[in-house]
């Protein structure tokens, strides 16, 4: 990394916010996204949870959509059972994880390079997703879709964060890279 | 050309089947575990796609295992990873491309095509 600035809260707030909408809208290229309040209600019964951690970051990232916007998004809707739970399931966390790869390349041009864990889908009649103390937090929801949310939490850890000016580029999504 | 596809995600499992399927003979897999038994079972596999994130043995140490048994089948890694370390990790390991999901079915297609006829040609 070559030269290098302190980041300020203001500007992770603002990081984390601009890495998650593009993360997501590099997933959903044609979904309207728009600013949503933290402290989330879905009736969905399903949501997605993934976190993840770095050596100056860590966090989490959810994804709850209704099953009508699972089945539309699949590249074959038609190969997709709207009445095979495990597939939903499965689609939901892989949705999740294409997000967080996103996320990670939007996050890493901010200076921030972070791991991830595998999606864990929950299960519930209806579900509440609180903010943890320390952390920063944003969330979208998908315009015109019912109950449709993306957020992500970050807590920073002690270590002073740095924004490098060269950071590795990560490969884009679609792309293939001949080794 | 027999293809062993190794994800966790039963359904990227069955779209990559949907697509390739009329042309190729999909051999599944869930994880790099699963993987190495599939190329143990399958002496016949002429190309591998390999997701990186899997829980058991994630896909970079599948390929470097694969490497160090001196397994010559042509690797295609298809995740939503894209860092520069890891891809280099990939290259360093022998992998022939990095693709990053979602790859368009069509450009998907090519790709097995143009490596699978690269590696035929190159057994004869």
């Amino acid at each position: 990394m070559s030269a290098s600035a302190n980041i300020d809260d203001a500007q992770w707030r603002e990081a984390l916010q601009t890495a998650l909408l593009a993360a997501t809208r590099d997933v959903f290229p044609t979904a309207g996204l728009e600013q949503a309040r933290f402290g989330i209600r879905t009736e969905n019964e399903r949501i997605a949870v993934l976190s993840f951690h770095g050596d100056n970051a860590e966090g989490s990232i959810g994804l709850a959509v209704n099953e009508e916007f699972l089945v539309q998004s699949h590249p074959v809707p038609e190969i997709l059972s709207n009445t095979n739970t495990d597939e939903l399931e499965d689609w939901l966390g892989e949705l999740l994880n294409r997000i967080v790869g996103r996320l990670k390349a939007h996050l890493s041009h901010q200076g921030v390079d972070v791991g991830m864990g595998t999606p864990v889908v929950l299960r519930g009649a209806s579900l509440m997703v609180r903010p943890q103390a320390d952390t920063r937090v944003c969330a979208y929801a998908f315009k015109g879709a019912d109950q449709a949310y993306v957020w992500s939490q970050l807590r920073l850890s002690r270590t002073q964060v740095t924004r490098g000016a060269n950071e590795p580029r990560y490969a884009a999504q679609g792309v293939v890279i001949r080794l | 050309m027999k293809i062993l596809v190794v994800d966790d995600s039963s359904v990227v499992r069955k779209e990559i089947r949907h697509v390739l399927g009329h042309a190729h003979d999909v051999v599944e897999a869930r994880d790099g575990i699963e993987g190495l038994q599939g190329l143990a079972e399958h002496a016949d596999i002429g190309l591998v796609l390999l997701d990186i994130n899997m829980p058991r043995m994630n896909g970079i140490e599948m390929l470097e295992r694969l490497r160090a048994q001196n397994h010559g089948v042509p690797v295609l890694l298809l995740t939503t990873e894209g860092h520069p370390d890891l891809i280099l990790r990939a290259r360093k390991a022998g992998a022939k491309a990095w693709l990053v999901k979602p790859v368009p079915h069509d450009e998907l297609r090519r790709l097995v095509d143009e490596f699978g006829r690269r590696e035929m040609g190159a057994a004869r």
